[in-house]
C-alpha cells in the first residue's frame, strides 16, 4: 500500500509541479545566460519589476492590518452575521480577477461620476498606478485573514482571557500572548499575499492601460514579450517570479519546521 | 451561549473590519449590482442567455467541477501519503506542493501552454499517443487541477493528522480491510474537510483566468471560459453585457460560498 | 489612519507626471516598429523627453483613449478609428489635412499567410470559403487589422456575389476563433498552430517570415486593399511641441527608412501601381459601413445570431 501511494505521489508532484518549473528555467536559459540576463536588465523589465514592488509594498501592509483586525474579531468573538462576514472576506478570492478589475474599471472609468470628477481635477486614476493598486488590494484582501482565522480559532480564547482576568491591558495581551501564537501565520500570510500581489494578472490587465514601462506589471510584461514571439525573454522575466515563488516555498517549509521545533520545546 | 466575552477590542476591530470591507468589497460590488439594474431588462436577459454565454457557463462549470473532484481524489492521496508515511525526499515533495499557490497564474499558464503544445516536452510524448492537451479543453482541465491541488492538500492535511489511531487499530483488530476502514472509519470524519476543500477548489476553478487563457483555444461556444468572455466584452467596451454576465457569475460564486459555509456547519454537528 | 496615507500615496502617483513624457498609443502590430523609431527619434533630436508606448487592438485603444487613457500621440490602424476620436474632439476635425497622404506616414496591403508550400492551395478570397478551410482573422470590433480584413472581404463579396452576406457568413463560419488583436491572431496561427491561412498585412507577414525561418509563404490574392495608418496629435495635452516633432519625424526620411525595415511602404509609394489594389473609401464611407455592419442589426452581428 505504502509503496503505491508514495510512487503515485512522487509521480503527480514531479509531473505537475517540478517539470513545469524546470522547463521554465530550461527555456529561459536556452540561449545562454547572457541573453537571459539581458532580458531581465532591459529597461521595461526593470520598470515592470519596480512597479510590481511598489504595488506589493502598498497592498500587503494595508491588508496585513486588516487581516489581523478581522481575524481578531471573527476568531475570538461570537456575533450574528459572522458567517456572512467570513463569506464577504472570502469573496475576492472566489471572484474572477477579470470581474474584480472590471468592477474598478466601472467605478473609476470616465463614464462614472467618480471617474469624471477625478479627470476634471487632473487626477489620472484609471489606466494608471492607483487603479492597479486598488485592484491588487482587493484581490489580496482575503489571504492574511484566511490564514489567521483558523489559527486563532485553534488557539482559543483561554490564554487571552487568563491574561485579562489577571489584569493585563488589551494591548499587552495582544502583543505578548496572541501575536507569538500567530506569528507563523502572519509570516506565511505575508509571503502568500506578496506572491499574489506580484503575480496578479487578470485584474491588472483590465485596469492598467498597458502602457509599457509604466503600467505594466511583471506578468503583463511577460505576456507582451510572449506576443512578440520573444519566448526566451518572456520566460527569462517570468523566472524572476518563479524564483520568488520558490523562495516562498522554501521559507514556508523552514517556517513550518521552526514552528514544529518551537512546539516541541514548549512541551 | 450567554457567556460574556471579556476580551477587549471587539468594537474597534469589528468596526474597522466592516469599514474596510465596506470600502473595498461591499461598495464596489454594490456598484456593479446597481449598474446592472440600470440595464434594460431585455438587454440583460439576452446578454446572459445567448448561445455563446450559455456555452461559456456550461464549459466553466463543467471543467471546474471535474477539476475539483480530481483535486479531492489526488489531494486525499497526496496528503495521506505526506502525513502518514515517511520516505526519502518527503520534505522536498512537501515543499513543491505549495508551488502553484506562490506562482503567478499567468506564468503557470504560459509554461503549461508551452510544455503541452505539440512541440513541447510533454506534448511530444502525448501526441505520439494521439492525445492533444494544449489548446483543447483537456488543457483547461489540467490547468485548473494544477492551481487547485495545493488548496486541496492543505485543506485536507489537518484532518488526516487528527486520525485517532486507537479507533483505527480497533477496526483493524476487528478484521476490517483497509478499504473498509477507510470508508467506514475515516471518510465520515473527513467529510467536512472534503466539502470544504471541494468548495475552495471549485470556487477557484470557476474564477481562474491567467492559468487558463494561454492553454485554451478560446474559441467562442467551444472552449471559451466565462472569464475570457467577460474580458472580450470589456475589450470591446460592451460594458453592459460584461456587467450582466459578471453579475450572474458573481451571484453564482457567492451562493456557492455561502451554501458551503452554512452547509459545512451542518456536517460538523 | 492608514487611509489618509493611502490616499496621499495615490495622489502622488496619479498627479500627471507628464513633465517630459509622451504617451504614444498605438495598435498591435507596430510594437517593434515604434520601438526602433522612438529610439532613433530620441537620438536624432537629443530631446530630454521620454516616450511611452501602449499597444492593443486599434478599436480597443480608440475606446481606451475616450475612456481616459492619457495619450499624447495616437497611431491607429484605420482612418475610421481616427474619425471617432475627431468626433469626440480628441484630435483635430481636419486631421487628414495636417500631413501628407491623409496623415498616414506608412502604408501596406492585405495578404494571405499560409504554411510553407501552401498545402491547402489557397490563392484567392474564393478559396477561403471552401469547406474544411480554417481562416484566422481577428475580431473587427477590437482589432483594426481585423476590421480591414472584414471590409476587404466585403468588397470582394460585393464584386463577386449577388448576395454578399452569403460570402461573409461562409467566411466567418470558417473562422474558428476571433482574437482581439492582429498580433493575437498571428500568435494563434503561428504558435498554436490553428488555421490554414492567416489574413494579415503584407508588413506583418514579411516580418513573420523574417522571424520564423521561412516556414510560411505569402499569397497575394487577386483583390487587395490599400491600408493607411493614420497618426495624429491628441489635443489639449502638454508637450504638444514634442508631439508635433515626433509626427514630423515619422514622415522624415529617417522615419521612412525604419518603416521600410519593417516592411511598410512609404507614404509616397503609389499603391495604384498594382492594379489589384483598391481603395476602400472608393466603395463606402467608414461611418456608413459601421452602422450597416455593426451594432444591433448589423450584418456582422447576424453571423453570430
Amino acid at each position: 500500500m505504502k509503496k503505491y501511494f508514495v510512487t503515485l505521489t512522487y509521480l503527480i508532484i514531479i509531473v505537475c509541479f517540478m517539470i513545469p518549473i524546470l522547463s521554465l528555467f530550461a527555456i529561459a536559459l536556452s540561449e545562454g545566460f547572457d541573453v537571459y540576463w539581458q532580458a531581465i536588465k532591459h529597461e521595461e523589465a526593470l520598470e515592470a519589476i519596480r512597479l510590481s514592488i511598489i504595488i506589493a509594498l502598498i497592498a500587503v501592509p494595508i491588508n496585513l492590518v486588516f487581516g489581523i483586525g478581522a481575524s481578531w474579531c471573527i476568531a475570538k468573538f461570537d456575533f450574528p452575521g459572522k458567517s456572512m462576514l467570513t463569506a464577504l472576506i472570502d469573496l475576492p478570492f472566489a471572484i474572477s480577477p477579470v470581474i474584480s478589475g472590471f468592477i474598478f474599471l466601472t467605478i473609476f472609468g470616465m463614464d462614472s461620476v467618480l471617474g469624471s470628477w477625478l479627470a476634471s481635477h487632473g487626477i489620472q486614476f484609471i489606466f494608471a498606478i492607483p487603479a492597479i493598486v486598488i485592484a491588487t488590494m482587493f484581490i489580496t484582501l482575503p489571504f492574511i485573514a484566511r490564514e489567521l482565522i483558523p489559527l486563532m480559532q485553534e488557539h482559543g480564547n483561554e490564554e487571552e482571557e487568563a491574561a485579562i482576568a489577571l489584569g493585563a491591558s488589551g494591548i499587552k495581551t495582544f502583543w505578548y500572548i496572541t501575536l507569538p501564537n500567530i506569528k507563523w501565520g502572519i509570516l506565511y500570510g505575508i509571503l502568500i499575499s506578496l506572491s499574489r500581489a506580484f503575480g496578479e494578472f487578470g485584474a491588472v490587465s483590465v485596469v492598467s492601460g498597458h502602457i509599457r514601462g509604466k503600467t505594466t506589471s511583471i506578468p503583463m510584461h511577460v505576456e507582451i514579450l510572449y506576443n512578440e514571439y520573444n519566448y526566451v525573454a518572456a520566460f527569462s522575466v517570468a523566472s524572476v517570479l518563479a524564483i520568488l515563488a520558490i523562495i516562498t516555498m522554501i521559507l514556508k517549509n523552514s517556517l513550518l519546521s521552526v514552528k514544529n521545533v518551537d512546539l516541541e520545546k514548549s512541551q | 451561549m450567554t457567556k460574556t466575552n471579556i476580551l477587549p477590542f471587539f468594537k474597534i476591530s469589528f468596526s474597522y473590519t466592516i469599514f474596510y470591507l465596506l470600502l473595498l468589497v461591499i461598495l464596489p460590488i454594490s456598484y456593479l449590482v446597481f449598474h446592472a439594474t440600470q440595464l434594460d431588462l431585455n438587454d440583460f436577459i439576452s446578454s446572459v442567455t445567448n448561445d455563446r454565454v450559455l456555452a461559456a457557463y456550461q464549459l466553466t462549470i463543467t471543467v471546474a467541477l471535474g477539476a475539483a473532484i480530481i483535486n479531492i481524489i489526488l489531494g486525499l492521496l497526496i496528503s495521506w501519503t505526506l502525513v502518514r508515511y515517511d520516505f526519502f525526499g518527503k520534505s522536498i515533495l512537501e515543499m513543491f506542493v505549495d508551488l502553484p499557490l506562490a506562482l503567478p497564474t499567468a506564468i503557470a499558464g504560459l509554461i503549461l501552454a508551452t510544455i503541452y503544445s505539440p512541440g513541447g516536452a510533454f506534448g511530444k510524448i502525448l501526441s505520439k499517443l494521439g492525445i492533444q492537451v494544449a489548446f483543447t479543453n483537456l488543457g483547461i482541465l489540467m490547468a485548473l487541477i494544477l492551481v487547485g491541488l495545493p488548496l486541496a492538500v492543505r485543506t485536507l492535511e489537518p484532518i488526516i493528522r487528527e486520525i485517532d489511531s486507537d479507533v483505527e487499530s480497533a477496526a483493524y483488530g476487528l478484521g476490517a480491510s483497509g478499504l473498509q476502514v477507510f470508508l467506514r472509519v475515516y471518510l465520515p470524519g473527513f467529510m467536512p474537510s472534503i466539502i470544504s476543500a471541494f468548495s475552495i477548489c471549485f470556487a477557484r476553478a470557476l474564477s481562474e483566468y491567467g492559468a487558463v487563457i494561454f492553454i485554451a483555444s478560446n474559441i467562442p461556444k467551444e472552449s471559451e471560459i466565462v472569464s475570457m468572455l467577460i474580458y472580450s466584452k470589456i475589450e470591446q467596451f460592451d460594458y453592459n453585457e460584461a456587467t450582466a454576465i459578471a453579475l450572474v457569475m458573481l451571484l453564482l460564486s457567492f451562493f456557492i460560498l455561502w451554501a458551503i459555509n452554512a452547509y459545512a456547519k451542518r456536517w460538523i454537528i | 489612519m492608514s487611509y489618509r496615507f493611502l490616499f496621499l500615496l495615490m495622489l502622488l502617483f496619479s498627479i500627471n507626471s507628464s513633465a517630459n513624457e509622451l504617451l504614444h498609443v498605438s495598435f498591435d502590430v507596430t510594437r517593434e516598429l515604434f520601438k526602433e523609431i522612438n529610439a532613433d527619434f530620441k537620438k536624432k533630436h537629443d530631446l530630454k523627453v521620454k516616450i511611452h508606448q501602449s499597444h492593443g487592438g486599434s478599436g480597443k485603444q480608440t475606446s481606451a483613449i475616450m475612456h481616459g487613457l492619457p495619450a499624447n500621440i495616437v497611431s491607429l490602424a484605420l482612418p475610421y478609428h481616427m474619425d471617432i476620436l475627431a468626433e469626440k474632439e480628441l484630435v483635430s476635425s481636419n486631421w487628414r489635412d495636417l500631413y501628407p497622404n491623409n496623415s498616414s506616414p506608412f502604408t501596406t496591403r492585405i495578404v494571405f499567410l499560409v504554411h510553407k508550400n501552401n498545402p491547402k492551395g489557397i490563392y484567392n478570397w474564393s478559396d477561403l470559403i471552401n469547406p474544411g478551410i480554417k481562416v484566422i482573422t481577428g475580431n473587427p470590433k477590437t482589432s483594426g487589422g481585423a476590421l480591414w480584413n472584414y471590409a476587404a472581404a466585403w468588397v470582394y463579396a460585393m464584386k463577386n456575389h449577388k448576395v454578399p452576406q452569403d460570402y461573409i457568413h461562409k467566411l466567418y463560419n470558417n473562422a474558428p476563433i476571433l482574437d482581439s488583436t492582429a498580433r493575437a491572431s498571428a500568435v494563434t496561427f503561428i504558435k498554436r498552430n490553428i488555421g490554414d491561412v492567416l489574413i494579415t498585412w503584407e508588413s506583418e507577414a514579411k516580418y513573420i517570415i523574417s522571424k520564423f525561418d521561412n516556414n510560411f509563404d505569402i499569397i497575394y490574392p487577386e483583390l487587395t486593399v490599400k491600408i493607411d495608418i493614420p497618426v495624429a496629435v491628441i489635443l489639449k495635452k502638454k508637450n504638444q511641441d514634442y508631439a508635433n516633432q515626433y509626427i514630423k519625424f515619422l514622415f522624415s526620411s529617417e522615419g521612412q527608412a525604419i518603416a521600410n525595415k519593417y516592411f511598410y511602404h512609404s507614404y509616397k509609394h503609389d499603391g495604384k501601381m498594382d492594379k489589384n489594389i483598391v481603395d476602400i473609401e472608393d466603395y463606402f464611407k467608414w461611418s456608413d459601413f459601421k452602422s450597416q455592419h455593426f451594432g444591433s442589426d448589423g450584418i456582422f452581428e447576424q453571423i453570430y445570431k
